[in-house]
């Protein structure tokens, strides 16, 4: 099994001259966090996250490398979030794209333990891995935790459902109902260019 | 000093020492000023080279290392390290903005105050690290132009240094070196960066302060800012205040106990730690100590380890009692001359490259010139000469001084970059300006 196996390649794309504003309309009607940046012959440039619109919002000063930590000095106003955001709606989402070095790259061959020890050192997993092909790095697809969770981990386990209740109901840890089926198959991405 | 006869003949290949260590000395310096390698490892491997080929024997290497200067600096690191986390920084820069209604000449006025008398006490990078983030939120807010402000912090941070002892790396050096007091430095040396500040924020003034204008909005959401609330741990900052101030008063009577400024640093250092890890379980205190020790500048104290070694290595071969006495014939001995030469020549090279190899080199080279002006007790205006022209020289360009470089990163990292010769443009002659003023006073004090 490998990254091409696991990962989406249903992806919604931006263009570089799609605007922040668009970015974040689209992240928000379809549940996405992080939305790739691609050019006209689909070679990836970069990624717009959900990460960014919560340091966009901040004042400049904590948004910056060993900036303000701690702001519980500043007023609690709104009005002035509404301006910050006002001054970056209307901007290209390629300038506000993740760091390079945060992000994670790997081709469709690479191996799945690999795929998963790169997820692993990602801070916090919000990022995903991002499968590219060739020497023009063209994006082909994108592995999040949550791809490993829907394809790989929820098939593993057995279907039962699980009677698993809240607080208030009879405590039954989840564990007892789950039967890991070996040898299962995992879809396939296959037929995928 | 140390002659030839000295030194242990086991120098590689029969090569005479003298022609090794002055070609080591050379391109350590040359690549450390390149700034394309990281300037510890440069004078690790120059002074590991230096003892390899055998200018230096082991003895001789560890003997040149003033481990009073790397004490002094550890000691005050670990102790800022801590004092930062209880957020007084914050407290003071955002108090003393509201104290004068959030004007915006009245704010930098303060904050390059706040910069001075902070880098006095503190060291600059560590001062400018606290206060630049401060000054970029309340620029924000006010929405005026950073670059006054900033401009004005590394200013201050230099002078402000000047003044004490322990304000800036070239003091303590001197200060360790010649075995000078932290109240000879109050006594000498502060009492001109009041009026050398003045100066300076009166230029700065009629450059930009007359032009600074804040609507009433923003400068209501600056008096908005609730400094109380900055600051994070109460205990905490009654601790470090506590063991600042103990460190300061320690300062002050170091030298009628015989005790120098590092084992008070060190001191503070340690009671610091163990105060603010009281009642922490053994994982706790390892985890904290292990990350206020990560915060110890480790590429500083190798670097002085290592230039220590290199500068060592041309005293022993005898390079630098040549330069000495080259220096010495120039000013024809006559000290008003030399000392002069000194402040200027070592504010411009002080602008130009770091000031911490150069001061090293001149230490020794000075100490040396002590026969022709008649014992060491008559070198006394040459040292504040070099104290004045190292650090107040930092500010001739960017790259003059570390802090200059930091308070550059921020700006460049919130989109207002300050480029190299713009800044120079204005900072190298206002820099002048300042060594003006620092001749005079030297020479109707001391000459």
């Amino acid at each position: 099994m490998t990254a091409k196996n696991i990962m989406s390649f249903r992806l919604i794309k931006l263009s570089p001259a799609d605007r922040v504003c668009d970015a974040l309309k689209i992240m928000h009607t379809h549940q996405i966090r992080n939305l790739p940046v691609v050019d006209d012959d689909g070679q990836f440039i970069g990624l717009f996250g959900i990460r960014r619109m919560i340091t966009l919002l901040l004042p400049k000063a904590a948004q910056i490398n060993f900036g303000l930590k701690e702001l519980n000095f500043m007023p609690d106003e709104v009005e002035v979030l509404y301006e910050r955001l006002g001054k970056i709606g209307n901007k290209p989402v390629t300038e506000f794209l993740e760091k390079k070095k945060h992000l994670l790259f790997c081709k469709p061959s690479t191996s799945f333990p690999e795929v998963l020890e790169l997820l692993e050192q990602n801070p916090g997993s919000s990022l995903p891995v991002i499968v590219v092909k060739g020497k023009k790095k063209k994006l082909v697809g994108m592995v999040s935790a949550w791809d490993i969770l829907d394809k790989l981990v929820m098939n593993i386990f057995s279907g039962e459902s699980s009677e698993f209740q809240g607080a208030t109901g009879k405590k039954q840890s989840i564990t007892e109902n789950c039967k890991v089926i070996k040898n299962k198959s995992i879809p396939d991405n296959s037929g995928l260019d | 000093m140390h002659g030839e006869s000295e030194v242990v003949s086991h120098v590689i290949f029969g090569m005479d020492p003298f022609w090794v260590s002055c070609i080591l000395f050379i391109v350590t310096y040359v690549v450390i000023i390149t700034e394309k390698i990281n300037r510890a490892i440069v004078a690790g491997i120059g002074a590991g080279l230096m003892i390899s080929v055998g200018v230096l024997n082991q003895q001789q290497a560890i003997a040149g290392v003033d481990f009073n200067t790397l004490g002094l600096l550890t000691g005050m690191m670990v102790i800022v390290a801590i004092t930062r986390r209880c957020g007084v920084f914050q407290f003071v820069a955002i108090w003393s903005a509201k104290k004068v209604d959030a004007k915006p000449w009245g704010i930098l006025l303060m904050l390059s105050l706040v910069t001075a008398v902070f880098s006095a006490i503190l060291d600059n990078v560590t001062t400018v690290l606290l206060i630049a983030p401060v000054t970029l939120l309340i620029t924000e807010e006010l929405k005026v132009n950073p670059y006054p402000y900033l401009f004005a912090e590394i200013f201050a941070s230099n002078i402000g240094g000047t003044a004490t002892l322990i304000g800036d790396p070239p003091n303590i050096m001197i200060g360790s070196a010649v075995g000078l007091s932290f109240n000879d430095f109050l006594y000498n040396l502060a009492p001109i960066t009041p009026l050398i500040m003045l100066v300076t924020l009166i230029i700065i003034y009629f450059i930009w302060g007359k032009g600074l204008e804040a609507t009433d909005d923003a400068r209501q959401r600056i008096m908005n800012f609730r400094e109380r609330e900055a600051i994070t741990d109460v205990l905490l900052l009654k601790q470090s205040m506590a063991v600042l101030s103990l460190v300061v008063i320690g300062f002050i009577f170091a030298h009628p106990l015989k005790l120098e400024p590092a084992t008070i640093a060190m001191l503070g250092a340690g009671l610091l730690l163990l105060l603010s890890n009281l009642g922490r379980d053994a994982e706790q205190q390892t985890d904290d100590v292990h990350h206020t020790f990560g915060e110890v500048e480790w590429v500083t104290i190798f670097f002085f380890v290592g230039l220590f070694i290199v500068v060592s290595g041309i005293e022993h071969a005898g390079l630098l009692k040549m330069l000495a006495d080259w220096v010495v014939g120039m000013t024809g001995g006559d000290i008003t001359v030399t000392a002069i030469a000194i402040i200027w020549v070592s504010a411009i090279a002080s602008a130009l490259v770091d000031n911490i190899p150069f001061v090293a080199t001149m230490i020794p080279m000075i100490e040396s010139m002590a026969p022709t002006f008649g014992g060491t007790e008559n070198l006394m205006p040459l040292w504040w000469s070099l104290a004045l022209g190292a650090c107040l020289g930092g500010n001739g360009s960017l790259i003059g001084a570390s802090a200059n470089l930091i308070v550059a990163g921020f700006a460049e990292r919130a989109g207002h970059r300050i480029q190299f010769l713009p800044f120079m443009a204005m900072a190298f002659p206002l820099m002048l300006v300042s060594i003006c003023i620092a001749t005079l006073y030297v020479y109707l004090r001391y000459l």
